[in-house]
């Protein structure tokens, strides 16, 4: 399952390094009124933060309005509906995660729209899984986990936020390559990142993998511990916990994002004036200042770095 | 012997109608929950539940005997009726006329319904509502309606 | 330096007249945003934060925080005038508040949910001053059994709320449940009750349906009985009457002790905190059938089981991070924007910033009452504006209102059914507070149920181990017991 996501997820990044490479044509100066980012998600959360930020950094620098209309419902595909379906000019983007994108389609039959039905521009931001337990667990590695799932899986709980969200994926892949006898365990669902991770430091549930914007507080908080990153190197303000290679799991890879994406046939030079103003963006030391200082660790990445990623 | 019992207590056919209605809904209710392709413990669950207790109480309701209700007189009902279309119609036609003018229309109309003022007086009262929640809702609070 | 030093700092640079004014500034716009139906303190919060982006940190949280507690004033402000509750946590303001507005009590209405709110919003900032840590970490041993008690404690309002007919009652619940589950199920994402369209499946929006009962249907019944305007009663004494105001100092104090230890859970909605704490009041008093016809207890309570509870909600997210409510979690990516780092690091990290936002807090609340009562009188005589002014303004705010939540057309349709719906249920004389309670409660008993089960592999055995959980569950059942005996009774 998480192969097909995989590859649905290096497609995107390939079709966004293609797009980027389009050539510029002359247009009058975008934007001229104002711009709208939909976020198909409730304000507040991963992807809201994300849309926020960038519109608050394209607004003071193009000094047309950039602002973020929150359109929840349906996992997302309310949203993205609207916002693929709306006229290609520019003025109607898309906040576009992990979560109505590869995901989806990996869990999704019967999804209203096509993956391939946008313009991707570019990859906002990684948001990388952490693997996590509770502070005082006797479980200090990946390893201690995996042996005590496979010794009693009948008592092994882990907390996921969503059946389809990154959190099922992540775990998933982390038992099934550890050999522990899923269908023994008690998988325990709830509705967001938060309260999976409030469960998990409650000693509710026992497991988690949730994304680092979501996991980052509480660890560093001493309520939870971290036990492994999916990510190439260890995360700055998380130096003592291993990456997953490290923890002798290579083959986990699994990573959340948020991505700028457009309606179908969105105009070249569109994308262009997007493109260039965020790599100006991961340059401009005092904007992006903030970023630094939250728990959300912003990249702004062009895609064909993250192409090289694997 | 449920007909029996219901002409014996001589329901009334409001309370039929409710019965009806929840009995309607709590068979919708657990079909669904069986249609749906999940754990007993999972997505069924409460639509079962609800669906049971639906039924449960629609059946109550044959059971006790209600009292009449109040239905208002032809005036009354006349003017809710009224009302009530010439909101639907508001909120039917605002995406593509327009807020100013689909306001102003809806205000004019309910103003005139409702109200004993000269013409002056509406039309003033008129454009001052709609003015007003033009500048508060779309021009300050910047909400987009098309 | 201990606790007292700080929040004696904080206080020093809340008191700046630069912080004064923005905590002023927030909290009419919040209260301004919050009269608005359908734009709580979440949307509210969003529309207001790009506004604070010009500012440097502290005087931006100040302002946050101002906006926050404004728009949960704001919210009763309409509810008790046009019966349209501002958010979900006015809902139960609505129900004595109304009642008093149209017997042309208005002004004590307004009155005593400024003076409640003030009131619990202070003692339960004295809570989070003191006690913050230690409270969330109890917070944090709530999990799904407990929860599930929780619910079931709540559920057993609905059969104190039903008026005369329990089987009306209880079929209103039932169908507040029913509209609970249309939708994809959260947890597993299967379609539920979505007949195959996509508008469906994002569920029936709450605030729309809330829209529809109480303010389409309350215009309904108006423009049929023909009446002048909400309320033609004379205008009375603004201001709550001496023993009314010390009837109500146990209530205030009842509703922050609810409201404040409710609230720190992330989860638990205000929506039922509010009704929970009407209910211990209905329970408690020697005069319970004043309630739901005008009781001024009836407003007092709601009020500051509010307040409190957006106290106790602080707890959890300075504590933790962790927002309990959606509002609170735009607050949270306010917050992050501006350095701070909410976690239970943040008290030892940035102690000066967290006691100023906390000390402008406490000075939000006065600032609110400040405010308000003043004005009590103003909004108090608009109820007396003509029927044909009064209608199509509710109306519009309720369209624009419904579409705001989710720019959502569908949402507004809603509302008009559910107006159709609240007027049908006035004329047969079915109660609108079980459906409301309902539909707030059953996602939250669902999804405790669900989890509490999947905890143990499905089997129920899960609650036996949990001592707490048997408490709640324990006191609902009795509750509910008692309610049905005494309604014997009478």
């Amino acid at each position: 399952m998480w192969r097909i996501a995989l590859t649905l997820l290096l497609s995107l990044i390939v079709i966004v390094g293609s797009a980027l490479t389009a050539p510029v044509e002359a247009q009058p100066a975008y934007p001229t009124r104002p711009v709208e980012i939909i976020v198909a998600y409730a304000p507040g959360g991963a992807a809201d933060v994300a849309a926020r930020l960038v519109a608050a950094y394209a607004s003071k620098k193009w000094g047309q309005p950039v602002n973020v209309v929150n359109m929840p419902g349906a996992s997302g595909i309310t949203g993205t509906l609207r916002a693929i379906g709306a006229r290609p000019d520019g003025y109607t983007l898309l906040l576009d995660p992990h979560s109505s994108s590869a995901m989806l389609f990996a869990v999704e039959s019967d999804v209203p729209f096509k993956m391939e039905g946008k313009t991707p521009i570019a990859l906002l931001t990684l948001d990388p899984v952490v693997y996590t337990v509770k502070e005082d667990s006797p479980w200090k590695s990946l390893k201690d986990v995996a042996a005590a799932a496979k010794a009693d899986p009948k008592t092994f709980r882990y907390g996921i936020a969503g059946v389809a969200g990154i959190a099922s994926f992540s775990v998933s892949q982390f038992l099934y390559s550890a050999g522990v006898p899923i269908a023994e365990t008690n998988r325990v669902v709830f509705t967001g990142g938060a309260p999976t991770l409030t469960a998990l430091a409650g000693g509710h549930v026992d497991f988690a993998g949730q994304q680092w914007s979501e996991s980052a507080g509480l660890i560093q908080g001493r309520k939870i511990r971290g036990l492994a990153v999916v990510h190439p190197t260890r995360l700055p303000g998380l130096a003592e916990v291993p990456t997953a290679k490290e923890a002798g799991f290579p083959d986990l890879d699994v990573v959340g994002w948020q991505g700028l994406a457009g309606p179908p046939k969105l105009p070249a030079a569109v994308v262009q004036k997007w493109t260039a103003l965020l790599e100006e963006a991961s340059k401009d030391p005092h904007a992006f200042w903030q970023f630094q200082q939250d728990e959300l660790k912003k990249y702004l990445p062009l895609a064909t770095r993250m192409g090289i990623r694997k | 012997m449920l007909l029996a019992t219901v002409y014996y207590r001589r329901v009334r056919r409001t309370s039929l109608l409710s019965a009806g209605i929840l009995l309607v809904l709590g068979v919708l209710a657990l079909v669904e929950a069986l249609r749906l392709r999940d754990d007993w413990l999972g997505a069924k669950l409460m639509p079962a539940v609800v669906g049971a207790v639906l039924i449960v109480l629609g059946a109550a309701h044959l059971v006790r005997p209600a009292a009449t209700p109040e239905w208002p007189d032809a005036a009354g009902f006349r003017r809710v009726a009224l009302i009530f279309v010439v909101l639907a119609l508001y909120v039917a036609v605002l995406p593509y006329v327009g807020f100013l003018p689909a306001t102003a229309a809806f205000v004019l109309v309910l103003v005139r319904a409702l109200g004993a003022f000269s013409w002056a007086a509406t039309i003033g009262v008129t454009v001052a509502i709609a003015l007003a929640s033009h500048l508060v809702f779309i021009y300050w609070l910047g909400m987009s309606l098309t | 330096m201990d606790t007292l030093g700080f929040l004696a700092h904080g206080f020093a640079q809340a008191l700046t007249p630069q912080n004064l004014m923005f905590a002023f500034i927030g909290s009419v716009l919040g209260t301004l945003v919050g009269v608005l139906p359908g734009i709580g303190p979440t949307s509210g919060i969003a529309i207001l934060l790009p506004l604070t982006g010009f500012l440097p940190p502290a005087p931006a949280i100040i302002m946050l925080a101002a906006i926050y507690y404004g728009a949960m004033y704001g919210g009763s402000t309409t509810a008790i005038l046009v019966n349209i509750p501002g958010e979900v946590a006015s809902v139960v303001t609505t129900l004595d508040g109304y009642q008093m507005a149209r017997q042309g009590r208005a002004g004590p209405a307004l009155a005593i949910a400024a003076i409640s709110s003030f009131v619990a919003g202070t003692l339960g900032l004295v809570g989070l001053t003191f006690f913050a840590p230690p409270l969330a970490d109890v917070a944090l041993r709530i999990g799904p059994p407990e929860y599930f008690g929780l619910v079931v404690l709540a559920f057993s309002v609905v059969v104190s709320l039903s008026g005369p007919s329990l089987v009306k009652g209880l079929s209103a619940a039932a169908l507040g449940a029913l509209v609970a589950l249309i939708g994809l199920d959260p947890m597993s994402g299967v379609r539920r009750f979505a007949f195959g369209t996509a508008t469906l499946l994002s569920g029936v929006d709450f605030i729309a349906v809330i829209i529809g009962l109480f303010a389409v249907t309350e215009v309904l019944v108006g423009v049929e009985e023909a009446v002048g305007a909400v309320s033609l009663a004379p205008l009375g004494r603004l201001m709550p009457r001496w023993d009314e105001l010390k009837a109500c100092v146990g209530t205030m104090l009842r509703a922050t002790g609810v409201g404040f230890f409710l609230g720190l859970l992330p989860g638990c909605t205000p929506g039922a905190i509010s009704f929970i704490s009407y209910d211990i009041e209905k329970r408690v008093s020697k005069t319970p059938e004043r309630f739901g016809h005008g009781a001024i207890e009836g407003v007092a309570a709601p009020e500051g089981a509010n307040n409190a509870t957006t106290s106790g909600g602080f707890v959890p997210l300075f504590a933790l991070g962790i927002p309990a409510t959606p509002a609170l979690a735009v607050l949270l990516s306010g917050l992050m924007i501006y350095g701070l780092q909410p976690g239970p690091l943040l008290f030892e990290k940035q102690p000066l910033f967290v006691w100023t936002v906390i000390a402008s807090m406490y000075i939000g609340n006065v600032m609110l009452l400040i405010l308000n009562l003043p004005l009590v009188g103003l909004w108090a005589r608009m109820v007396r504006i003509p029927y044909a002014v009064m209608a199509p303004l509710i109306l519009i705010f309720s369209v624009l209102g419904a579409y705001s939540v989710r720019n959502s057309f569908f949402d507004v349709a809603m509302a008009l059914v559910f107006g159709v719906l609240g007027y049908l249920m006035v004329k047969l004389a079915y109660p609108t507070p079980p459906l409301v309670l309902a539909l707030i409660l059953t996602p939250m008993l669902e999804s405790a149920l669900r989890q509490s089960l999947n905890m143990a592999h499905g089997s129920a055995s899960i609650f036996a181990t949990r001592p707490i959980a048997i408490l709640f569950i324990g006191l609902g059942i009795a509750l509910t017991v008692w309610t049905l005996l005494s309604r014997r009774r009478r």
